[in-house]
């Protein structure tokens, strides 16, 4: 498979999974390319033994777990973020809002959630993931029950 | 309880598509080339360096004894281990196996992480045993040389030097690089143990 191909129909899945991460357009931009350069480099490594979809998404969320060690920087640069900096341009309210409560999830919670918003399949899900088929469907159910409690909060 | 549920997924699909940047990534993957090519030959590099530089010593260095060789070599080694230490665990980085499912990742990372910290402290022991043999060993020649009070003054103060780095700084930075590595493993550990 092309790597330029696959590079143009995943990017935008992989940035949003990102962002869903980090809630942070810079930071969720360098993630995406990392997993993309990970893309690159081990493409020929990749045997058909799932989907290229699922390979792609779990370099890109352990590309986003690796980022524990920088998480303190993370987390302060989430709090200065919705401090003082100015938004990114062209994002709509509402998105905005379901970034930032994503990105105040737990660290699997907000991949899980990013991928099943990203309709991917719940069999899928627990492959990249590694918890069970069961297991992911009750954490999808108490995640969207957390983020309908946090916007219901914030006045919807 | 659906009915009550924003549609999160409505909210999702509403965002605009940011076009790739495939010359940026081209950018990175030149210089992460670069940066990885560099990175292995660190270890290879320092060896080289070090056998080069201790057989200039050994060759071009006059002394009476050979005391100051052995002692610079010994530092030398010290150096060239540390080297090459923090290269083999870079490497070991690299080479993770990020197309594993997130928990078995997670457990990856962990085991690495453990197996650092049991062998940083070894390391670090290793590490300033080379260097304060080395430095008592080279001074010996030219200590002898001086009139024993001057002999005592220089190793008095060079063994001083050395009991406050091995009682003071070495416990500091192995503290201090202890508790980066166990926070970083708490927080696999809380990640792992959050799914069970």
């Amino acid at each position: 498979m092309e790597f330029d191909k696959i590079y143009v129909s995943h990017w935008d899945k992989i940035y949003r999974l990102c962002m869903g991460y980090v809630n942070d357009p810079d930071q969720a931009k360098d993630l995406t390319q990392e997993t993309f350069i990970t893309v690159w480099e081990k493409l020929s490594t990749f045997r058909n033994e799932s989907s290229i979809g699922t390979w792609i998404y779990r370099i890109a969320t352990n590309t986003c777990l690796s980022q524990i060690k920088k998480r303190d920087k993370v987390d302060k640069a989430i709090e200065i973020d919705n401090m003082d900096l100015p938004e990114p341009p062209d994002m709509d309210d509402e998105i905005k809002l379901l970034y930032q409560f994503i990105s105040e999830l737990p660290e699997l919670d907000r991949i899980i959630i990013s991928l099943e918003l990203e309709e991917i399949k719940q069999n899928e899900i627990s492959k990249i993931v590694g918890l069970s088929d069961s297991n992911i469907r009750v954490k999808i159910h108490r995640i969207k029950e957390k983020l309908t409690l946090k916007f219901k909060n914030h006045g919807k | 309880m659906e009915n009550n549920e924003i549609n999160l997924s409505g909210i999702w699909k509403k965002q605009t598509s940011i076009s790739p940047d495939f010359q940026d990534l081209m950018k990175r993957i030149k210089a992460y080339k670069k940066e990885s090519v560099v990175k292995r030959w660190i270890a290879n590099i320092s060896l080289a360096l070090t056998c080069i530089v201790l057989i200039s010593i050994w060759i071009l260095y006059d002394s009476e004894t050979i005391l100051p060789n052995l002692g610079i070599s010994l530092i030398i080694v010290a150096i060239a281990i540390s080297l090459i230490k923090f290269n083999q665990f870079y490497n070991v980085f690299q080479d993770l196996d990020k197309s594993l499912d997130n928990q078995s990742y997670l457990n990856v990372l962990l085991e690495i992480q453990k197996k650092q910290h049991a062998i940083q402290s070894n390391f670090m022991n290793i590490y300033f045993i080379l260097l304060t043999l080395g430095l008592i060993i080279y001074m010996y020649e030219f200590a002898s040389r001086m009139s024993m009070i001057y002999g005592i003054i220089v190793y008095g103060l060079t063994l001083a030097w050395i009991a406050f780095v091995w009682f003071y700084l070495k416990p500091k930075m192995a503290k201090k690089q202890n508790l980066k590595l166990m926070q970083y493993i708490n927080s696999i550990e809380n990640i792992i143990e959050s799914n069970k």
